[in-house]
């Protein structure tokens, strides 16, 4: 018996239970696009970087064993997706400053965020952009597991086997990462 | 800053993190209550992963499910209508009808390479016209012998005068 709830979910999946994968995708789907999203800053991108991680899950069901945690291996892939899709050229990754919405309309990049108003301040936007910067000009792999440190707060541990890095590796480059985001949100904190 | 301070400024992330094990804990925070650059340092790392977490969730767009699995009915569609070559090949080598003959002609193709004869003269005439300039050149190496004896005709005269004294 599997102990691990997902992993269980996909070897259900793999048995045919077309509802098992539905459950994975919807438990996934958030934490995923968030995460993507974090490391490319660009809505489209991340939506689609996203569906392509659970068409790779849907795909790889056959092979699937249990080898690691569901999670990790998702994960896994997630990151495999965000470095090598991009540097394929495939999508033109930058960080925008506004994108068309579904009627073509452009719309400003913070509103894209979902959780600034109209009624953030001024300051409120420019820390919000001081972090999105600082983050986006760390290397990609110290971006990876920088964004899993502080948004997801996993284990050194845990983040080397969804990147793919040693511990003592992820140590090091999380404290260079998040020394370099100090540095950069200097004069926002008050130092 | 001494040497104490920068092993403490290294660990900072990792304390911060709770990486550290409980006697490494220990002496950073022992460090720490007495040391004020060092807890500054800390503090702004603090306050710096605070701001770092302002940025919130972004929820997925309306469309986003609806495009989904409209995506991936669409591979299931083209998975089922249209296999993939490498797929096409196995599928088509282990069916049995198909294997023995497919191993018949493969074996068939081997043996008439092999007793293919060796290239005849005609080839090599044809290789001759085609590097023309090489095989003239060629020539002229023959003839090598026959150039250096012109230097004994140009002197002719002279070797006969000196046989005649």
């Amino acid at each position: 018996m599997v102990e691990d709830r997902h992993a269980q979910l996909m070897l259900m999946f793999q048995s045919g239970d077309s509802g098992a994968f539905r459950e994975l995708y919807e438990e996934y789907r958030f934490p995923l696009l968030n995460f993507i999203y974090r490391f490319c800053q660009d809505r489209r991108i991340a939506e689609e970087l996203c569906h392509e991680v659970f068409i790779r899950v849907y795909r790889s069901a056959p092979t699937y064993e249990v080898t690691a945690k569901f999670s990790t291996w998702i994960y896994r892939i997630a990151t495999n997706i965000c470095l090598n899709e991009l540097r394929s050229g495939k999508y033109q990754y930058e960080l925008e400053s506004s994108y068309p919405d579904a009627q073509g309309k452009e719309v400003p990049v913070y509103e894209d965020t979902n959780q600034e108003r109209a009624d953030d301040s001024m300051e409120a936007r420019e820390r919000h952009a001081a972090v999105r910067q600082a983050i986006s000009q760390l290397p990609k792999k110290q971006r990876l597991a920088v964004l899993l440190s502080i948004y997801q707060q996993l284990s050194y541990r845990d983040i080397g086997e969804r990147i793919g890095c040693s511990e003592g590796a992820v140590k090091s480059m999380i404290h260079r990462s998040k020394i370099f985001i100090k540095k950069k949100l200097k004069k926002h904190v008050g130092d | 800053m001494n040497r104490d301070c920068k092993k403490v400024q290294n660990d900072l992330t990792a304390y911060l993190d709770g990486e550290l094990d409980g006697k490494q804990r220990l002496a950073v925070s022992g460090h720490l209550e007495k040391c004020p650059g060092c807890l500054h340092e800390f503090e702004t790392l603090m306050e710096s992963m605070s701001m770092a977490l302002e940025w919130k969730d972004i929820r997925p767009s309306a469309d986003f499910d609806r495009v989904f699995w409209q995506k991936l009915a669409a591979m299931r569609e083209r998975q089922e209508t249209k296999p993939g070559f490498f797929s096409l090949v196995r599928s088509l080598l282990t069916a049995n009808y198909i294997a023995t003959p497919v191993a018949l002609a493969l074996l068939l193709l081997i043996t008439f390479v092999q007793s293919k004869p060796s290239p005849d003269a005609s080839f090599q005439d044809k290789y001759m016209i085609m590097h023309m300039d090489l095989f003239l050149n060629l020539d002229a190496i023959d003839k090598k012998e026959a150039l250096e004896n012109f230097e004994v005709i140009e002197a002719l005269d002279e070797l006969e005068q000196d046989s005649v004294q």
